[in-house]
């Protein structure tokens, strides 16, 4: 998980597996459903990693939603990311009813919409949710896929449960059941039911010519989870232990720690500097209780009969919740207690959304922070951009760089013409001083020098613009290239 | 090496030991005017060769066949390719039509410049062979034959055309002036086995085909004299170098902002390498080089060459200069000019922190209880293919691309490539491509201070800790003995090390 090599270990992983027992299906009221089925059609807007001054491209789309308890509609964070409207509609309806985004987690892939106009809900019935379905136990999603203008539905059966990448952040695994029914563009954010009840919510299929008819569903437990997060009227996402582990699988590591040959206890390697665990865990313990629960030489735990990685005790955990360890260090047993926190500088390797891209443009050059929406965009590979994304956090790179500057395009001007070979660069130094975000840069640009001098990390020779040349030279390119803002320095900075 | 003197190189070149004048040449050299003669001066060369494996060290890939041509350019003496002799297990000289064989060997070979020379062990197989001249001069629009080994013991001629003369690449990294040559050849011709010849004398040999344009790089006649010259009087040295990487001065604000004035050209220094003769006379990164030998250097690195014109910098320092010669450069600091004598060396492929090109030598590794360790090469990357750059592990091609930065000179990026699964070596397993930074407590700067470090063990037990990666291994000494001997015996590996 997560898109590092290395072994960081994140707490997002596992939900144990409570399988229902029994109950094979009985049929449900489809007409009581449709009632609280939301189709709804959304315009989104697309910031365009490649050109971050540009206000990014109108698409629309259509997905699915429906209505739970306290007049709330529930859907994907997917289908409304980005929105710049959302309509909703009804079964039988003809209106069409502006909506808000009241909750939305990126991590999770859920959303949480309420209509303007609460006459919405008249006549509707709030879906109830029931536990994790039995494997092989017949399930049917509802929505509005694409192929036609109303409602479908899909039957199929629960084909497996396990944890999966969940794709809308690209980052998070969670629990996911995997079901045999299609799940189509526009199922999305759409109940799942089995006996009248929701089981989960459709959100993503398998993208692969080699597999059909894999759907993925989000399940409940994930969903209450997500409820409960925002009952302080706020989400706060998974919290994380930020720990590199290694396995004690073996004999001469154990028997250099003089530890049993009990196959038990997991190798913290290196506690990640500003997370949950910085100055409490270090680098050496052996951890062996996670809240209680054994942990075995390879990280896993044992939870209502099934093995699962020792990050499930934090799956359901909130910020500020914590945790209990049980360590050895040198030789010696230990309690220790974690104030669980999220992790912000992984979010370099999320995709974003809702935000608008951090860019600075100055003498025509453009320059953005390093994430995963830019190394896509403008399709990255340099080795020295990929080393500084890959070893961000395994060297610790974010602390003296917490956001990566990459000198991405040129807009060609008399002033810059010649710098395009020098692109895709990390900007190391300006007129002296070291960058360690985009705001830094700005600061350092406002220095009233003869010369302004870019270095990049390995750039063979520095960028250098003289002063009096730039502001003709920046009044051109804004307007031969259409810019309004030069800069967009991140929500905090405004 | 002797002095080497230009007296206007287009006109006249004194060669140590010979001398060869344009068009007529002197008594001193057979006059070769049919090329049906030149045939009394080819041999066959047929070569089998094998690499290594660079990720499984202690083996060798499947065995190579390759048959090209070879010159006789001094008694006993045949030049070829580097490539074509490299890695070679065997060597054979074939006398063309008599089909008479002679196993053979390197007598001397410089990847740099992609030359070799060969002895013969049976001298007979040169017998009623003449050696053959160098050409002093070769222009682009100069008609020359391409000569390929055909079939049954004849040499196929094609008709070619210089179509242009710069420094380019050659196979072994190398920047030096080449021939480009246009002719047709027939497909799947090995461009590594031909002969350029003009007039009864050689200027060059094939060194690769470019299919589209029907172009043949070949190594050029300045390269070919270098090489001669620098073996012919005692000591191969190889070519110089000076130590400085750089980039173009084009800009104005940059130009202007380095004080460069009424200056014209001049070329940014980006890196000096350590312990370069650069390094050693003073040059500094951010220094502005302005002229070689008083010879201005304009703002791409081009300086105005006697004979080619307009010709990258390289090409006097590494050809028309020598090894233990000095050249006095003048350059720009802070908008001051200075300048430096700098004695010119010569520089191996392997020299550098990260090997170019292991020039033959075999992978060195060590094998402990499963961990496979060696040293981090060019050769090694490229096992990840063409596309090695975005394809082999980041983190060492991150080493790799600033090796002058990261290593220090003399130094080695030992790796831990792999580990070949051992009952001593579970949770080890899928450890793979970290660089080596302590073995018991001792820093890591090459291979054979892993084995040092073994002799100390902490307590019974070998600790090796990583960079970059934070995971660790422990291993009981006496388990390492024992597993050792199970690998040899069950993965039937021969050799648990090679230093």
């Amino acid at each position: 998980m997560k898109c590092m090599n290395r072994t960081i270990v994140f707490a997002v992983v596992c939900v144990c597996l409570f399988l229902r027992s029994g109950g094979a299906l009985a049929e449900f009221d489809i007409e009581k459903i449709r009632k609280s089925l939301v189709r709804i059609n959304t315009t989104t807007q697309t910031p365009d990693y490649s050109a971050p001054w540009k206000p990014g491209k109108i698409s629309r789309g259509v997905g699915t939603g429906f209505v739970i308890e306290g007049n709330r509609i529930m859907t994907n964070a997917h289908v409304v990311s980005n929105a710049r409207l959302i309509l909703l509609e009804r079964e039988n309806d003809p209106r069409q009813y502006p909506a808000t985004i009241a909750h939305i987690g990126h991590d999770c892939d859920l959303a949480i919409i309420v209509p303007e106009d609460a006459s919405f809900f008249n006549n509707s019935h709030p879906l109830q949710f029931d536990e994790i379905p039995k494997l092989h136990s017949t399930v049917s999603a509802i929505g509005y896929p694409i192929g036609g203008e109303r409602l479908s539905i899909t039957r199929g059966v629960v084909s497996r449960i396990e944890f999966v990448l969940y794709s809308h952040s690209g980052i998070d695994s969670h629990l996911a059941i995997q079901i045999d029914a299609a799940i189509n563009p526009g199922n999305s954010g759409g109940p799942v039911i089995q006996n009248g009840k929701v089981i989960g919510v459709a959100f993503q299929s398998y993208n692969n010519v080699r597999a059909q008819n894999v759907g993925y569903i989000i399940p409940t437990p994930v969903i209450h989870r997500f409820l409960k997060d925002i009952e302080d009227g706020q989400y706060n996402g998974y919290v994380e232990l930020l720990i590199s582990t290694m396995n004690l699988l073996n004999p001469d590591y154990r028997s250099y720690l003089k530890l049993e040959n009990n196959n038990m206890g997991y190798l913290v390697s290196r506690v990640i500097s500003s997370g949950s665990a910085e100055g409490i865990l270090e680098k050496g313990d052996v951890l062996m209780t996670i809240d209680g629960y054994p942990v075995s030489s390879k990280g896993s735990i044992l939870i209502g009969g099934e093995q699962v990685k020792m990050e499930e005790a934090v799956e359901r955990k909130f910020r500020g919740d914590t945790v209990e360890l049980g360590i050895i260090r040198n030789g010696k047993t230990k309690t220790v207690t974690l104030t669980l926190t999220g992790a912000d500088h992984l979010k370099i390797y999320g995709w974003k959304y809702d935000q608008q891209p951090g860019y600075l443009i100055f003498a025509g050059l453009v320059f953005q922070p390093l994430n995963r929406n830019l190394l896509t965009a403008h399709n990255i590979r340099t080795p020295e951009i990929v080393h500084f994304y890959k070893d961000f956090i395994n060297e610790d790179l974010f602390l003296e760089r917490p956001e990566i500057v990459v000198f991405t395009r040129v807009l060609v001007d008399s002033i810059n013409s010649g710098l395009k070979e020098m692109r895709y660069k990390i900007v190391d130094k300006v007129n002296g001083r070291k960058i360690r975000t985009l705001a830094d840069m700005s600061e350092a640009l406002k220095q009233d020098t003869e010369f302004h001098v870019i270095e990049l990390f390995n750039g063979e020779r520095p960028i250098v613009m003289k002063k009096e040349s730039l502001k003709a030279a920046e009044d051109r390119i804004k307007k031969k290239y259409q810019i309004s803002r030069m800069s967009y320095l991140g929500e905090e900075k405004k | 090496m002797k002095i080497f003197r230009t007296v206007c190189l287009s006109m006249l070149v004194f060669l140590t030991g010979c001398s060869v004048s344009v068009q007529a040449p002197t008594s001193s050299t057979p006059a070769v005017s049919d090329d049906r003669n030149i045939d009394d001066s080819l041999v066959r060369v047929k070569v089998s060769s094998q690499t290594y494996s660079y990720v499984r060290p202690w083996d060798t890939k499947a065995g190579q066949n390759r048959e090209g041509l070879g010159v006789i350019v001094k008694k006993g003496l045949v030049m070829v390719t580097a490539q074509l002799v490299a890695d070679s297990t065997y060597i054979e000289l074939e006398k063309g039509d008599s089909g008479n064989r002679s196993p053979a060997h390197i007598v001397e070979v410089d990847y740099r410049s992609n030359l070799a020379l060969l002895g013969v062990e049976d001298s007979s197989v040169l017998q009623g062979k003449k050696s053959i001249p160098i050409r002093d001069k070769l222009a682009a629009g100069d008609r020359v034959k391409v000569l390929l080994s055909g079939k049954d013991g004849k040499y196929e001629r094609l008709q070619g055309r210089v179509s242009g003369i710069d420094t380019g690449g050659y196979p072994y990294k190398s920047k030096l002036m080449l021939s480009k040559i246009k002719v047709s050849l027939p497909a799947a011709t090995d461009a590594s086995s031909m002969v350029i010849v003009k007039d009864g004398a050689i200027c060059g040999f094939g060194m690769g085909y470019h299919q589209s344009s029907e172009t043949v790089k070949a190594i050029s006649v300045p390269v070919l004299h270098h090489f001669l010259n620098d073996y012919n009087d005692g000591r191969y040295e190889g070519l110089p170098f000076v130590g400085i990487d750089f980039s173009p001065l084009d800009d104005v604000q940059i130009r202007e902002y380095l004080k460069m004035g009424q200056h014209k050209g001049g070329i940014y220094i980006y890196r000096v390498r350590p312990a370069s003769p650069a390094a050693k006379a003073g040059l500094k990164q951010g220094d502005v080089l302005l002229s070689m030998d008083g010879l201005v250097v304009n703002k791409f690195g081009k300086y105005k060459d006697d004979v080619f014109g307009l010709t990258n910098l390289s090409h006097y320092i590494s050809i028309r200069k020598y090894s233990g010669e000095s050249v006095v450069l003048e350059f720009l600091r802070d908008g001051v000019k200075k300048s430096a004598t700098v004695r010119l060396e010569a520089a191996s492929l392997v020299d550098s922190p990260v090997p170019t090109y292991m020039e033959g030598a075999p992978p060195k590794y060590m094998i402990l209880g499963g961990l496979v360790i060696t040293e981090l090469s060019r050769q090694y990357l490229q096992e990840w293919g063409p596309q090695w750059v975005v394809k082999a592990p980041e983190n060492l091609v991150h080493y790799y691309l600033n090796q002058w930065k990261l290593l220090k000179p003399g130094q080695r990026l030992v790796v831990l490539s792999h580990v070949l699964p051992t009952r001593a070596m579970i949770g080890y397993t899928k450890f793979s491509n970290m660089i080596v930074n302590m073995v018991n407590d001792r820093a890591i700067l090459k291979i054979e201070d892993v084995r040092a470090a073994l002799q100390k063990p902490i307590g019974q037990f070998h600790h090796l800790t990583f960079i970059g990666d934070s995971k660790e291994v422990f291993l009981n000494r006496y388990t390492l003995e024992k597993e050792n001997i199970f690998i040899q015996r069950r993965y039937g590996i021969s050799s648990l090390e090679r230093l």
